[in-house]
């Protein structure tokens, strides 16, 4: 298991070299210069010639990407040209944002999904069932930040139980967090129904009913624990795109998370931030698969032999030298 | 030496024959599914909506009529008027042509792109399968979105450079479902067949491996364009998308977004269009699925 984490957090490595690399040469090559953006119209080629050297933008390309990468070892992702405060800080507090809506919609998610999904299953083409299916393909459809208005219109224009933006109180992040969830709602729904109906279908079911098992025992223990392998690895996916989906829903409440920060940063050209936002999100993206992979092997033991098979086999047949072979 | 050369061709005519009956079975299992009809009766109207525009919207798309803003849904604008006095309706019946075009062309690219790599890396493996998995995990580890956004950030919102995000955006997909897909079928017996008669890979990949792996990535192209038409009015939404005064789903929300205590009915339509269109592909997609795999329906 161990030497399965190792291997893929080198992986990790090397795709974050191309993630820095796609990223900081399409922000490279784009038309216009930093300089103009930041320091405006009034300023003179002497002064932008200064801003260059200052931040390291007269040095070649390879120079820079390299120079680049080795500042984000030491978690150093530049100085914000807006701001002059370290990229790193900027990101991290809007992260922290963008972090927590991200838990809270999986949060949601998770109950309603997993919920509406089993009793989908176990009253398969009830009027219940039915429903919910129309509503989760339309969950699937319907545009986040359309969501996100319609439920401004109705909780905050036309009832005004919740506020609209902003996140001061408990109450500014329901609305959000339901609007970005919606989507991911309705994927682990669609997915527990499925991989529920394959497994109520099972023999050892039968078993456990001709065993006289209490149906909420048969649904939860035998049924849901066999099921739950792709219904994690949904849930994984989705709060991956939590992370990017959630840049358009911040403009709709206003709320100020890493979405914001990068599509604010990309208009002005401030390099340090969008460059450091995007990488900073797929390290995240990178940690979540591996973190949902790492959790197969702890719900599933098929899995967890699986990652130990290989190595008893060499002991028996190689003891002495199999390790050193394989490796 | 014959016998062996023929055999191959028997079972290409075999596949050819299995091939037309199978599709047969395939369309009457698929005219079974009752809402995968209803997808593909609105996908069928919106076409004709993207395809004649002109024809159906009562008033030009760009038209101000100042006097007439805001106006409430009545018989002269079925949906209303925005805040320049333009009718909704029309912008919507224009803004499908653009959702569309994005949609479709961004679907195209991202499915020639990622089968041919996908076809490529599942056939070969080995180290070609490593450097080809190893880019696509590099574009899978950027959230769609941002990879969306920075792209058109870079090189610019126009609606081909949206057509590249997206397409992008959505090639890795195709990628991966080609080439698990190639890994099952190229370990069939008929490409052993194919090869022993002397075929070269090339042909093989194109007349025996792809064919038989087309089912999933046929699906993929429905869900990708209901997922690149909610990209692109995503990054209209946020002011990286189709530039104006070209009608846009997303950005007609964006626009009306302003007026949503006084004039809902300016940003309700088309979100309800972005919805249906969506929604369309997305059970098209579910019924494709379905009907190509009849193990997979639950």
């Amino acid at each position: 298991m161990a030497r399965f984490i190792l291997k893929r957090l080198l992986m990790m490595i090397l795709v974050m070299m191309g993630v820095v690399l796609l990223v900081f040469s399409m922000i490279y090559f784009s038309p216009g210069k930093p300089e103009d953006y930041i320091l405006g119209d009034m300023a003179t080629p002497a002064d932008k010639q200064a801003f260059r050297v200052e931040n390291g933008l007269d040095k070649p390309f390879i120079v820079q990407y390299f120079i680049y990468l080795k500042n984000m070892t030491k978690g150093n992702l530049g100085i914000s040209y807006t701001t002059r405060r370290p990229a790193i800080d900027e990101i991290l507090e809007r992260f922290t944002v963008t972090f927590k809506i991200s838990l809270l919609s999986i949060a949601f998610s998770i109950m309603v999904g997993i919920g509406t999904g089993v009793v989908s299953a176990v009253r398969q083409y009830s009027i219940w069932d039915n429903i919910s299916r129309v509503l989760a393909i339309a969950g699937m459809s319907m545009p986040n930040f359309w969501l996100g208005l319609m439920l401004i219109l109705l909780f905050s224009v036309v009832l005004g139980w919740l506020p609209a933006s902003g996140i001061a109180t408990w109450k500014h992040w329901i609305l959000p967090a339901i609007t970005v969830g919606s989507a991911s709602t309705a994927s682990i729904m669609r997915m527990t129904r499925s991989s529920m109906l394959e497994a109520i279908r099972q023999d050892y079911i039968r078993t456990a009913k001709a065993k006289g098992q209490k149906n909420l025992v048969i649904i939860f223990v035998h049924a849901f624990r066999n099921a739950v392998i792709p219904i994690i690895t949904i849930i994984g996916i989705n709060f991956g795109f939590l992370l990017g989906g959630a840049a358009v829903v911040e403009t709709v409440f206003a709320i100020p998370g890493l979405g914001k920060l990068i599509v604010d940063g990309i208009k002005v050209k401030n390099a340090p931030v969008v460059q450091g936002g995007i990488v900073f999100a797929a390290v995240v993206m990178s940690f979540i698969n591996l973190i949902v992979d790492v959790l197969y092997a702890y719900v599933d033991p098929r899995i967890r032999s699986q990652y130990m098979r290989p190595r008893s086999k060499r002991r028996i047949s190689e003891p002495s030298k199999g390790d050193a072979a394989n490796a | 030496m014959l016998k062996t050369k023929s055999q191959p061709e028997e079972r290409e005519n075999e596949v050819a024959l299995g091939g037309r009956s199978r599709n047969k079975e395939i369309f009457r299992r698929f005219l079974k599914n009752r809402a995968a009809v209803v997808g593909l009766a609105i996908i069928i109207v919106l076409t004709i909506f993207a395809l004649f525009p002109g024809k159906i919207a009562p008033y030009d798309y760009a038209a101000q009529q100042l006097r007439n803003k805001y106006m409430f849904p009545s018989a002269q604008h079925i949906m209303g008027t925005d805040e320049f006095g333009r009718d909704v309706f029309s912008r919507l019946v224009w803004g499908c042509r653009t959702s569309l075009v994005i949609g479709v062309s961004a679907i195209a690219i991202a499915c020639a792109i990622g089968v041919a790599i996908g076809c490529i890396a599942g056939f070969y493996g080995d180290i070609i399968d490593n450097v080809l998995m190893r880019i696509i995990d590099i574009l899978l580890a950027v959230p769609n979105t941002l990879l969306g956004i920075s792209i058109v950030a870079a090189l610019g919102n126009t609606i081909p450079n949206l057509i590249l995000a997206i397409g992008l955006g959505a090639m890795p997909a195709f990628a991966r479902i080609t080439r698990s897909a190639v890994i099952t079928v190229k370990e069939q017996e008929f490409v052993e067949a194919a090869r022993a008669t002397g075929a070269s890979n090339r042909r093989i990949i194109l007349r025996y491996v792809l064919p038989n792996s087309m089912a999933p990535i046929i699906v993929q192209v429905s869900m990708g364009i209901a997922r690149a038409i909610l990209t692109v009015s995503g990054l209209s939404f946020i002011g990286l998308g189709v530039p104006a005064p070209t009608p846009e789903w997303g950005s007609m929300l964006s626009s009306g977004r302003n007026y949503i205590r006084d004039y809902w009915y300016i940003i309700t339509f088309p979100g309800v269009a972005i919805m249906l269109a969506v929604f369309a592909f997305n059970l098209f997609g579910d019924g494709l699925r379905d009907a190509l795999d009849p193990r997979l329906k639950n």
